[in-house]
């Protein structure tokens, strides 16, 4: 399985104040005048080719998931088990670095932007291959493509 | 009065007919597309736009599926036309007219079955029923242009405001303000725009309550269109006039 370590969050394009960051279990509150946005400071966010994904939070505690593509394959959504959707635009994908800009909603205007490194994989070869180029996280493609996601077999 | 007829009679009233409700259902399609696939089924700007940025980008999967996309818009465009104007100057004009809006019928509705039985959101499917919503649009906005002589477009606006803009300004010029030709466009644009926005309020709304379902609503107003033209057109009521006809000569006796 492979693991993307999450290295930095940033804003571009906010027409409000720096927020204000709080923070609540491992749960990274950030307080803009008209909405609070949640984030989880993770560790690591991990693709599996069964379209579920796990994301590991600092103090140890996991959230899991399905990750589903859309669009032409540049829109990432996640939709946690309790029901929760999140929607990522893939920005930029390549072996080593994974860029997402997460949609602030209407009330705020401005780009969260996530950015990851690729950590390496130590187990099974029969990496299952997601693209490079086209931005495709599935496992559907054929190998001679960049991995961003791998997944071995159990 | 028929409304899908390619007829040098054609009023005013049929253009605005069709507009508004073709206008109704591409603002719902275009909706409910952006909201299941994360894709717009009618801003082909949009997606020539994209086409050229993945070009630059080095990203040729993205833009060969924007291709394919821009492509399935323009084929349903000419099909259209092509089929429509099989029926020109023939007595079945009207059956060649509906033919196109029967297949769209049927492409969404079949995008509303699949999505609501087996979609399992894959990114092949994705694209795919992008591609087959696209096409439906390209049938629609294609039949709508020929029918009207190009004067109805109902799936993208871009044009349209173009077009309401400049008519808005000729009202300011007094030897313009009363022509004919002026207030028809004017209504008709104004008429499109309501019904699209409309539409686009009506599919986010239905889609968030029944998901793909949505999709069936549109096909729907569709098949109405269809059915109208069929029923008020002049061979099925003299069909009916003439069996009425016949029946009263046998109830009377010889």
């Amino acid at each position: 399985m492979d693991k993307w370590q999450e290295i930095r969050w940033s804003y571009e394009k906010l027409d409000q104040p720096r927020p204000e960051v709080q923070r609540i279990d491992g749960i990274r509150l950030e307080v803009f005048e008209q909405r609070t946005i949640a984030h989880h400071e993770a560790e690591y966010w991990s693709f599996h080719s069964d379209r579920s994904f796990h994301i590991a939070l600092r103090d140890g505690a996991r959230r899991t998931g399905r990750w589903r593509l859309k669009g032409r394959g540049h829109i990432l959504t996640l939709r946690y088990a309790d029901g929760t959707v999140e929607v990522y635009d893939v920005k930029e994908i390549d072996r080593e670095r994974l860029v997402l800009n997460l949609d602030l909603g209407m009330e705020v205007r401005g780009i969260a932007r996530l950015e990851f490194a690729r950590q390496e994989n130590t187990s099974s070869p029969t990496h299952r291959l997601v693209s490079k180029t086209e931005g495709r996280m599935s496992a559907e493609l054929p190998r001679d493509r960049t991995t961003l996601a791998l997944e071995s077999n159990p | 009065m028929t409304l899908l007829s390619v007829s040098p009679s054609r009023q005013s009233l049929h253009d605005h007919l069709l507009g508004a409700s073709t206008a109704g259902v591409a603002g719902l399609v275009n909706v409910c597309s952006v909201m299941a696939f994360f894709a717009f089924a009618t801003n082909v700007t949009g997606h020539v736009a994209v086409f050229a940025e993945e070009l630059v980008k080095g990203h040729l999967h993205q833009m060969s599926i924007v291709a394919v996309w821009l492509f399935a818009f323009l084929l349903g465009a000419g099909l259209s036309n092509f089929v429509a104007y099989q029926g020109k100057n023939r007595s079945t004009t009207l059956l060649w007219s509906t033919l196109p809006l029967g297949l769209e019928v049927i492409l969404l509705a079949g995008v509303g079955y699949y999505g609501t039985t087996s979609y399992s959101e894959t990114l092949r499917e994705t694209e795919f029923l992008v591609s087959v919503l696209l096409f439906a649009m390209g049938i629609q906005n294609g039949l709508v242009a020929t029918i009207s002589g190009g004067v109805v477009k109902t799936t993208h606006l871009t044009g349209l405001l173009t077009d309401l803009g400049i008519e808005l300004a000729l009202l300011l010029r007094p030897e313009e303000r009363c022509s004919s030709s002026l207030q028809f466009k004017l209504r008709l644009h104004l008429l499109i725009l309501a019904f699209y926005i409309t539409g686009g309020l009506l599919g986010g709304l239905l889609f968030i309550r029944s998901q793909f379902h949505a999709f069936y609503f549109g096909s729907t107003v569709l098949t109405l269109l269809i059915a109208h033209d069929l029923v008020v057109s002049r061979p099925v009521r003299q069909r009916v006039h003439r069996l009425g006809t016949s029946l009263l000569a046998k109830s009377q006796g010889p």
